[in-house]
């Protein structure tokens, strides 16, 4: 029966300390997210002990911010954006900069994403799309992600990178170019 | 191949290439740090429960500790107490000590009787008759002209002390008899105590005395000892 919920009535049943459900309310909530959420922060990071623990933190950062949630934001939307700028933190903590400058790339032709033959093929094509997403710029890589793994349209994408959606927009356009062209090579 | 074909075959690469999960020990963290975080916000009143006892118990203790160090510790003197009862009732040599041996060591009031004639009386405010509980027994006797002065000094006794002098001095003044007053007595009986003190007069105490022996066994509510005074001194007297 939650499971049919949507995110944002999970949420509210989870908020609800009256509501009987509200703990399998969560439940049902982690699970449905746990893996997009866990594979953002860990090809964000590259780090596997980090990508844990932002994880963790992600969620203890929802439960005790619960009573702040807008029912009105979806809920993947609140808590990306929450990953997001742990990542972010994560990141200075490190001294690392992080880089969300746009790139200008010349417009080139992608070539043609060609339909794997078999099986054998389908499983190459993954294996250089996994190494090809890690090198894409982590703007791009995020913006990829969001939209292939956590199902978000561009504007969604736009608030949580708090970029505009033409920008956004363009950073997924280049990150598909560039995985065509990574893909390519498999033949 | 069209674009958005193209976007469907990068949407199943990507997905058959991402399957990470979390630990397992992360899903259970997570999901027993939400649980605790709930549990813990209904435990709440139980913990303010708990809390309060511990926080008011000490302090009750206090207050009872600091109630006995007063009794303890102040010595009192009792301003003139004014009992509207019987002086007959009361034996003026008997202490209140004397009369309920299960009463406390602390008991250490001593009483002083002497005649006041002022018919007003006065309580003062440390006297067991001002308790609610012993106000319809104070009023059921009606206060006779000659008063009792009752002067108590001493330290001031416990609260059981107080309760079981209290429940002694009712039992006193319930067992007491009715005080002879003109406004209180039948005509019948009017004219034959009328007629007890003709007879004092005229110097006939035998009547006297046959009429007011009548009287003790018709009527034994009444308190006759100011009428055997009477007679006593007429006796004397003779």
């Amino acid at each position: 029966m939650l499971d049919q919920l949507s995110d944002e009535k999970l949420m509210s049943s989870y908020i609800d300390e009256n509501d009987i459900y509200n703990q399998r309310a969560f439940e049902t909530l982690y699970n449905r997210h746990k893996g997009s959420f866990y594979r953002f922060i860990t090809q964000s990071i590259n780090n596997n002990h980090d990508a844990n623990e932002i994880f963790q933190e992600l969620w203890l950062k929802i439960i005790k911010n619960k009573n702040n949630y807008n029912p009105d934001l979806r809920f993947t939307t609140w808590a990306y954006t929450i990953a997001r700028r742990l990542i972010i933190d994560l990141y200075r903590k490190n001294g690392r900069n992080i880089e969300f400058t746009e790139e200008t790339i010349s417009d080139f032709k992608a070539p043609t994403l060609k339909q794997p033959e078999n099986e054998f093929e389908f499983k190459q094509m993954t294996q250089h799309l996994k190494i090809a997403i890690e090198s894409l710029p982590i703007t791009q890589r995020l913006t990829f992600i969001l939209k292939n793994d956590a199902g978000l349209n561009i504007q969604e994408i736009a608030q949580i990178t708090e970029q505009p959606t033409e920008k956004t927009k363009s950073q997924y356009r280049y990150a598909v170019q560039k995985l065509r062209k990574a893909l390519e090579q498999v033949k | 191949m069209k674009s958005s074909d193209e976007d469907k075959l990068l949407k199943k690469l990507y997905q058959k290439g991402h399957q990470d999960m979390p630990p397992s020990h992360l899903d259970d963290f997570i999901i027993g740090y939400a649980k605790s975080g709930q549990s813990n916000k209904n435990n709440w009143r139980p913990w303010l429960a708990a809390a309060s006892v511990i926080l008011v118990m000490p302090i009750i203790w206090l207050l009872i500790q600091n109630n006995e160090l007063i009794e303890y510790s102040s010595d009192i003197t009792t301003e003139e107490l004014s009992t509207p009862g019987n002086i007959n009732d009361i034996q003026p040599e008997t202490s209140l000590d004397e009369k309920s041996p299960q009463i406390p060591e602390q008991t250490e009031a001593k009483t002083i009787y002497s005649e006041n004639d002022n018919p007003e009386s006065t309580m003062p405010s440390s006297s067991p008759y001002n308790s609610a509980g012993n106000s319809n027994a104070y009023n059921s006797i009606e206060p006779k002209q000659e008063s009792m002065k009752l002067k108590v000094t001493g330290s001031r006794i416990k609260h059981e002390s107080v309760e079981l002098n209290k429940q002694l001095l009712m039992e006193e003044f319930k067992a007491g008899k009715k005080t002879i007053k003109p406004s209180q007595l039948s005509r019948t009986m009017a004219m034959e105590i009328a007629q007890f003190h003709q007879y004092i007069e005229d110097d006939q105490l035998l009547l006297a005395e046959q009429l007011l022996n009548e009287l003790q066994q018709r009527e034994p509510d009444y308190d006759y000892q100011e009428l055997l005074n009477i007679l006593t001194n007429a006796k004397a007297n003779q």
